[in-house]
């Protein structure tokens, strides 16, 4: 299926799973379908596209590769919800904020998006912790992973809790 | 909605799952303790609007542009 997107042009979907929403995402309920885009440009930046509406794309970052010490628990309902059978589907993403400034974006980290990756399913969930801001700085740990990102291993992913 | 009206020390429970209970009041703050299955997830209102905000506020990103590739 040919997706148009005002952002990026159109996309041929049949590289990417179709992730299912099936109650949306806070601020847009009613889209329930996204794929997961992965510009070069905007590297380690990656965009929840709306398959459904071509304005909607979120950035996002998937958090084990930006932020250090991310911690959070994901509940055996979520998982079964979800339909996740091996933690190896599982990806973890947050949405970031880039305001003109780009020195000042921020990333959600209360509000995790959780997504099977395998059978493409999604839902943003929401963790009330003091330790999860909803919108802490991220530009330098963004940049830092991009430094990094050129001699790290992609194989090499360690596993929180 | 429903509204109802309860003093320190009472509760509410909806569908015998949930319980709902005054722990205190103090001028406009109000403790509340909330007992629930693990599987419903509780959080300050403020931070799924916050959510709302953020996912809205993330789709007007300007042109970026971070790796030289």
């Amino acid at each position: 299926m040919i997706i148009e997107t005002d952002r990026f042009g159109s996309f041929d979907t049949k590289d990417s799973k179709i992730i299912e929403f099936p109650i949306g995402i806070p601020g847009f309920e009613d889209l329930h379908k996204f794929i997961i885009l992965e510009i070069n440009e905007t590297k380690p930046i990656y965009w929840l596209q709306s398959t459904e509406n071509a304005r909607i794309a979120l950035p996002v970052i998937i958090s084990f590769e930006i932020i250090e010490d991310y911690n959070i628990d994901i509940r055996e309902n979520e998982l079964e919800e979800l339909r996740v059978e091996s933690e190896n589907d599982l990806l973890i993403m947050n949405v970031v904020v880039i305001p003109d400034d780009i020195k000042k974006m921020t990333v959600n980290l209360a509000a995790p998006i959780i997504i099977n990756a395998k059978l493409g399913y999604g839902k943003q969930i929401i963790i009330d912790a003091k330790e999860l801001p909803v919108r802490m700085p991220v530009y330098e740990a963004v940049m830092k992973s991009l430094v990094k990102g050129g001699e790290a291993d992609a194989g090499t992913v360690e596993e929180n809790g | 909605m429903l509204v109802l009206s309860r003093k320190t020390g009472e509760g509410i429970t909806i569908d015998q799952e949930v319980e709902i209970n005054i722990l205190s009041i103090d001028g406009d703050r109000v403790r509340v303790g909330i007992q629930a299955p693990r599987e419903i997830r509780i959080y300050r209102k403020e931070l799924l609007d916050a959510t709302v905000g953020v996912n809205r506020a993330a789709i007007n990103t300007p042109v970026i542009k971070l790796s030289e590739e």
